[in-house]
């Protein structure tokens, strides 16, 4: 393994071995972080970690330095725990990092590197890990630091203190209501079978009727409860929504039930009536599908550190970031976020707002000058006074409620709209029954009345919706865009303007593209530049770095960097400098103001020009939207790149650079106040008020940030190039709805002609309502899913 | 007659204790996470027993 040309996989992790190789007993890895674990598993008896799936370990991030000293805080433990008792205490931790059957198998026999861990659990799904342990054996501070050892570091923001966001309890209710419809269903079911084979006398004499009446009572006093309660609400805000057509058959239903049992006329309808509320359930509790492991209703808090350093008395201990007020002095290292608006006492600043703001390059900051909460600080520490506390910084202001406006026409979904004209014809056509048959055969009215009331049970209307819905949700999820609920998708259905970030959202920031101008670099140089550029954290750095063909990496001697300057070293006995122009002390070419120059032996080799680009394959994403919606762009970073986003977003789009994180939100506003529905794609904090504004708010997320603000979907970020055919799809599925709503009428009148004859028997409602119930989840489930097939190719 | 009544008695009972099941496991959070335990199935303890064997397998495919 002397010139790597073969690449060699980390034998814990599967990056490439690149830049340096290191063998233990016939296997590679690539850092020694890697090794680390791989040992630490052994030396305990762990290593069929590896056996399970290939490579499952966790790339180590070579430059992180923790510092985990909040954890010795009573104060703090108490707030992340979940619940203490004597020496037992419980914690939740989030380990997004969680990807395969080796992490689960691992991270459940934690216990074998800590013996005061009595029991540790993972939820897959939810990505969560839940640790019971023995507080005289072993402390919070210990299990954290443990999982970061082995690559699982949890994440603990200050969203993890306040208690709203700490484990609710999952919502079992769905499912004890299913369990008591279906048993009630089913054993009516069974019960009315003599009935449905003639067989009424024996049913009678049986008293089989008053089984069904008891065993109906928990169906309507208790499954289907919620939908009277919500009827009522309904009718008291005269919205007539759906519920109130489902409460009203539920009532007839049980009501007519009763009196043929009690007059001995009949057996009645109990069978449909569990029928119903059975299959009501199953729709909803289809429709609550639920992302575990995202969250859509994240406020700033979850991006902020939980503590920071803070001078007291000329000591710098670590201090919860909530207590911090203004006045305090605080020191922020390389990588950590500033917690609060403050001014710079002290220290070198470079701070990356890409996040905050959306500039791309990394901002310098010298003495007197204010640093913004959310940026991060990249080099050595700095110390600054605080000038506010966190709920009042710039930036968290965003989160204010009186900022927002009310959205215009909130949420009117079809299916109201369509029920508040169903509720109305249904009881007219009731009445005129009613009128008929108290003319011809008043025997029969009562009869017909309440036979047209329960066949009108809009079961297939209800159905429609969570179904056909439910699968477009699950269908998009599994292609990596998320929704948050079926209410979201009528509103992606309604829009008609889509505004969207650039920063992070249209640019890719880990992609940066590299162009060289200058002499061609030999072989040995470009070995050269590698070495020195491996030694520096700065993205662009990195970058190049990784632009550059493979080589070995050589030894650097005397090296020394200016943060967000430049850097010098040694390297083969060759003085190479990298740098701004203004840290090398020439005048740069046009066009090159922003480049890093190399320098070689006093000699100007070349610059290279770091840019991100946009996304690769996201043309016909604009491609397709340009003619159909209004197109704005709102970027927070100065407009160099404008004339590229012209050509991508087409002569028609609006470009806005230098937008606030206020201007976003204003501009929001203004849209909604012009009767716009506005689609707001974007990524970080500063889009966080502007996606909470706009009709539908997008977030973009990928591995490098797990934080995503307020929003009604999350894509992930390699999707993002097919959201125009997500949004296609989502649209077209509303025919589908209409589709299901047809056939749900025409069973209804079918029904409706059997009620006015008065020829309504408990069989034929007992059919008639599946029957139609089933043909529209099945419609609605198999269109949407042909229909996904043939529009989401991924090509 | 009366035997059909009796077995229905006995089949509701039988069904009611089925129900009752059903909302204890619902109860002991057996349908909180319906994913994990499909993999925790596959990862079982006596691997490290077998795992020395298969790791010289593996070495000799290497070699």
């Amino acid at each position: 393994m002397s010139q790597s040309e073969i690449v060699t996989k980390c034998y814990h992790c599967g990056s490439d071995c690149v830049t340096e190789d290191i063998l233990f007993e016939d296997k590679d890895f690539c850092c020694h972080g890697c090794l680390m674990v791989y040992q630490l598993l052994r030396d305990n008896g762990m290593d069929s970690y590896y056996l399970i799936e290939n490579n499952p370990g966790i790339a180590q991030d070579k430059n992180k330095n923790i510092d985990l000293s909040y954890l010795d805080n009573e104060e703090i433990v108490n707030q992340l725990l979940i619940f203490k008792e004597g020496n037992r205490a419980k914690m939740i931790f989030n380990l997004p990092q969680i990807h395969c059957s080796s992490c689960l198998w691992l991270l459940e026999r934690i216990n074998h590197f800590d013996p005061g861990i009595t029991n540790s659990r993972v939820n897959f799904h939810s990505k969560e890990l839940s640790i019971v342990y023995d507080t005289e054996i072993t402390n919070l501070k210990n299990i954290v630091s443990l999982l970061h050892k082995i690559g699982y570091a949890p994440e603990l923001n200050l969203g993890k203190l306040s208690s709203d966001t700490k484990r609710k309890d999952p919502d079992r209710q769905i499912l004890y209501k299913l369990g008591v419809a279906g048993f009630t269903f089913g054993n009516i079911m069974l019960l009315s079978f003599p009935e449905y084979l003639g067989f009424e006398k024996a049913a009678q004499e049986m008293h089989l009727g008053y089984i069904n009446f008891i065993l109906a009572l928990p169906v309507v006093f208790y499954a289907g409860w919620d939908y009277f309660k919500s009827a009522w609400k309904s009718i008291r805000a005269l919205t007539f929504n759906l519920d109130v057509p489902i409460a009203l058959g539920m009532a007839t239903l049980f009501l007519r039930s009763c009196y043929e049992v009690f007059s001995g006329t009949g057996e009645g309808y109990f069978d449909s009536l569990a029928g119903f509320v059975f299959f009501l359930l199953i729709g909803k509790w289809f429709q609550n599908y639920t992302y575990k492991s995202l969250d859509f209703e994240r406020s700033y808090t979850s991006y902020f550190p939980i503590s920071t350093l803070l001078n007291v008395n000329g000591e710098w201990v670590s201090y919860s970031v909530s207590e911090i007020k203004a006045g305090d002095e605080i020191m922020i290292r390389n990588e950590e976020i500033i917690p609060t608006d403050a001014i710079l006492l002290e220290g070198d600043a470079m701070i990356d707002y890409s996040f905050v703001t959306g500039e791309s390059d990394p901002v310098r900051k010298v003495k007197g000058e204010k640093i913004y909460a959310g940026g991060k600080q990249i080099g050595n520490s700095i110390k600054a006074t605080v000038l506010q506390a966190i709920d009042q910084a710039y930036l968290t202001k965003l989160w204010n409620e009186s900022n927002y406006i009310y959205k215009t026409e909130n949420k009117t979904s079809v299916i109201d709209y369509v029920s508040r004209y169903f509720t109305f014809a249904i009881v007219t056509i009731a009445t005129l029954v009613l009128i008929y048959w108290l003319n011809v055969n008043p025997k029969l009215a009562f009869n017909a009345f309440t036979a047209v009331l329960i066949v009108a049970c809009p079961c297939a209307l209800a159905l429609a919706i969570p179904f056909t819905y439910g699968n477009v949700l699950r269908l998009l999820s599994s292609r990596g865009f998320f929704i948050k609920s079926t209410e979201t998708i009528e509103q992606i259905q309604d829009i008609d303007s889509i505004i969207i970030d650039k920063t992070g959202t249209i640019t890719d920031n880990k992609n940066l593209s590299i162009s060289y101008n200058g002499e061609v670099l030999t072989t040995l140089q470009s070995q050269m530049v590698k070495s020195l550029c491996f030694q520096s954290t700065h993205p662009k750095v990195k970058a190049i770095y990784s632009y550059l063909p493979k080589s070995k990496i050589l030894d650097v001697s005397n090296f020394q960097e200016v943060t967000g300057q430049g850097m010098n070293a040694i390297v083969n006995g060759h003085h190479l400098i990298m740098g701004s122009p203004k840290f090398l002390d020439i005048v740069p070419e046009k066009g090159l103001e922003s480049a890093i120059y190399l320098k070689i032996d006093n000699n100007i080799i070349g610059s290279y020009l770091v840019n991100s680009e946009p996304r690769k394959g996201i043309e016909p994403l604009f491609e397709t939207w340009k003619n159909r919606y209004k197109i704005t762009l709102l970027s927070g970073d100065n407009n160099k790149e404008e004339s590229k986003m012209r050509e991508l977003l087409g002569e028609e789009a609006e470009l806005k650079f230098n937008q606030t994180p206020y201007d976003k939100l204003d501009f929001v506003k203004k849209e909604i106040s012009e009767h716009h529905h506005p689609l707001m794609i974007g990524d970080g904090l500063n889009d966080a008020g502007a996606l909470k504004q706009s009709s539908v708010g997008i977030v973009v997320t990928g591995e490098s940030n797990n934080f995503t603000p307020a929003s009604d979907a999350i894509i992930a970020e390699e999707k993002l190039i097919y959201l125009h055919k997500y949004i296609g799809f989502i649209k077209a599925s509303k025919w589908v709805i209409y589709t299901t709503f047809l056939i749900a009428f025409l069973y209804n009148s079918l029904g409706l002609y059997f009620a006015a004859t008065a020829k309504l028997t408990p069989i034929i409602a007992a059919i008639l309502m599946p029957l139609s119930s089933l043909t529209v989840v099945i419609v609605g489930v198999t269109v949407t899913q042909v229909l996904a097939r043939q529009m989401l190719k991924e090509s | 007659m009366n035997i059909i009544f009796y077995l229905i008695i006995i089949s509701l009972v039988v069904a009611i204790s089925f129900l009752a099941a059903f909302i204890w496991a619902i109860r002991s959070g057996q349908y909180d996470d319906d994913y994990t335990p499909s993999m925790r199935i596959l990862v079982e303890d006596d691997m490290i027993d077998t795992n020395i064997e298969k790791q010289t397998n593996t070495n000799d495919v290497k070699n």
